[in-house]
């Protein structure tokens, strides 16, 4: 876009953390109880190897590529037209998303804090601040997501603490070697949530130390497993996989539970902030990443001004979009994992495949 | 409705006084296009808010039952 402000491998991994803390808080313990049962919390241990393949792709493209980012890395191995399609296929797709995220952010403020107000208000509110922020560019969203992310770890960790005593054994046992596929059929999905590491790579030109990507991204991937891995333990062994995988906000269910001697009670008020704060994240990061792809496609210098036009049609893309969250949460099960996978896992690396062999002929 | 295209036509001409001043004709088109395709989404939806959603008719169209 217009502003040319660069950001560190820190932030953008900071930036990731954020963006998968909202769907994972959602979605996650769901899609385990689901397809894992009771040991659906070792999911995320299989979800480690792609995740790490997929940052070894990244690494190695920007090696390649040097100073692009992913959109320039496209139209140098395809060339601009298939390069165009391909761009305008993860613009539809970032689209969808966004939607279906303004539209998850405002049905669960209206089951969990603001009951009796209007989803429309809410999503108005949201993206006033979105508009507020993305004129700012990318640099003050980097650094607002490095503050939410040290403030939803610590409250994170505070609520795992006080639910120790809620997780029950029995809950997460036993353990056999049956379990194998489904936990991988569980890795599977969440691996489509890591995926959005592609989305923060179109970025890549802003990014100024891309050589350390590798040992970042190991370092926050590694702390990405194992704080879903405790969110798991947390869900799943307090309120058990039955109730979770019919739950609409599982995470939500368990916090509710928590009582410490009776004087700490009903603090679920911290998982709706937290929420608030990530959604807001990354829904302005994927409509920067919207913009930027947008800004390459058409090719000028600065596409800004479209912000506020493309702000109504997420208005009235998330309200058309589902009618109840259990048809968001349906299409999020059946398609977006797959689309997800499609758009954020494959195609990186098929482009690195591509761009690999088209080197060595160069040679 | 009414209030929607307002709300369009206010917005489009904040933009295109801008471009129009830097003499960005190309960015003028551009916005043009997203403000046309963007209207006549608008007056879709708003024209029955109760339809069949977005998610309804991608399930239905690649016969998906939920």
């Amino acid at each position: 876009m217009g502003d040319r402000g660069k950001v560190t491998i820190r932030q953008i991994f900071k930036l990731l953390l954020c963006l998968c803390f909202s769907p994972a808080v959602r979605v996650i313990p769901a899609f385990e109880a689901y397809s894992a049962k009771q040991v659906g919390w070792l999911a995320p241990i299989v979800a480690f190897f792609p995740v790490f393949i997929l940052i070894l792709t990244f690494n190695k493209l920007f090696i390649m590529y040097e100073g692009m980012s992913y959109t320039g890395i496209i139209y140098e191995i395809l060339g601009r037209p298939i390069g165009n399609i391909l761009l305008i296929i993860y613009a539809i797709g970032i689209s969808i998303l966004t939607a279906l995220y303004i539209r998850y952010y405002a049905a669960k403020l209206s089951i969990a804090l603001a009951t009796t107000m209007h989803m429309e208000l809410n999503i108005i509110v949201l993206l006033i601040l979105v508009y507020l922020v993305l004129r700012y560019g990318l640099v003050i969203l980097a650094r607002m997501g490095e503050v939410i992310v040290v403030i939803i770890n610590i409250t994170f960790l505070i609520l795992f603490i006080l639910s120790i005593n809620n997780i029950k054994l029995d809950n997460l046992m036993p353990i056999s070697y049956r379990d194998i596929i489904p936990i991988g059929k569980a890795g599977y999905l969440i691996m489509g949530l890591w995926c959005y590491f592609t989305l923060l790579c179109f970025l890549g030109d802003r990014i100024k130390d891309k050589q350390n990507l590798k040992d970042a991204g190991i370092k926050y991937s590694i702390f990405l497993v194992i704080s879903t891995i405790i969110l798991s333990i947390m869900v799943i062994g307090s309120i058990g996989y039955s109730v979770a995988q019919r739950s609409a906000v599982p995470f939500f269910s368990a916090v509710k539970n928590i009582s410490v001697f009776s004087i700490i009670e009903r603090i679920e008020a911290v998982v709706v902030t937290q929420w608030i704060a990530t959604d807001f994240i990354l829904i302005a990061i994927f409509i920067y990443i919207l913009l930027d792809i947008l800004n390459e496609i058409f090719k000028t210098e600065d596409v800004r001004y479209l912000l506020k036009i493309l702000l109504i049609f997420f208005y009235l893309f998330s309200l058309y979009i589902a009618f109840t969250i259990f048809e968001m949460q349906a299409f999020s099960f059946k398609l977006v994992t797959h689309l997800n996978l499609l758009l954020g896992f494959v195609i990186p690396i098929l482009i690195y495949f591509i761009g690999s062999v088209k080197k060595a002929k160069q040679q | 409705m009414t209030k929607f295209i307002i709300i369009i036509i206010i917005i489009y001409l904040i933009d295109l006084i801008d471009l129009i001043r830097s003499k960005r004709t190309k960015d003028i088109i551009i916005l043009s296009i997203f403000t046309i395709l963007i209207s006549i989404f608008g007056v879709f939806y708003l024209s029955n808010p109760y339809r069949e959603s977005f998610i309804g008719k991608v399930f239905s169209l690649l016969n998906i039952e939920y």
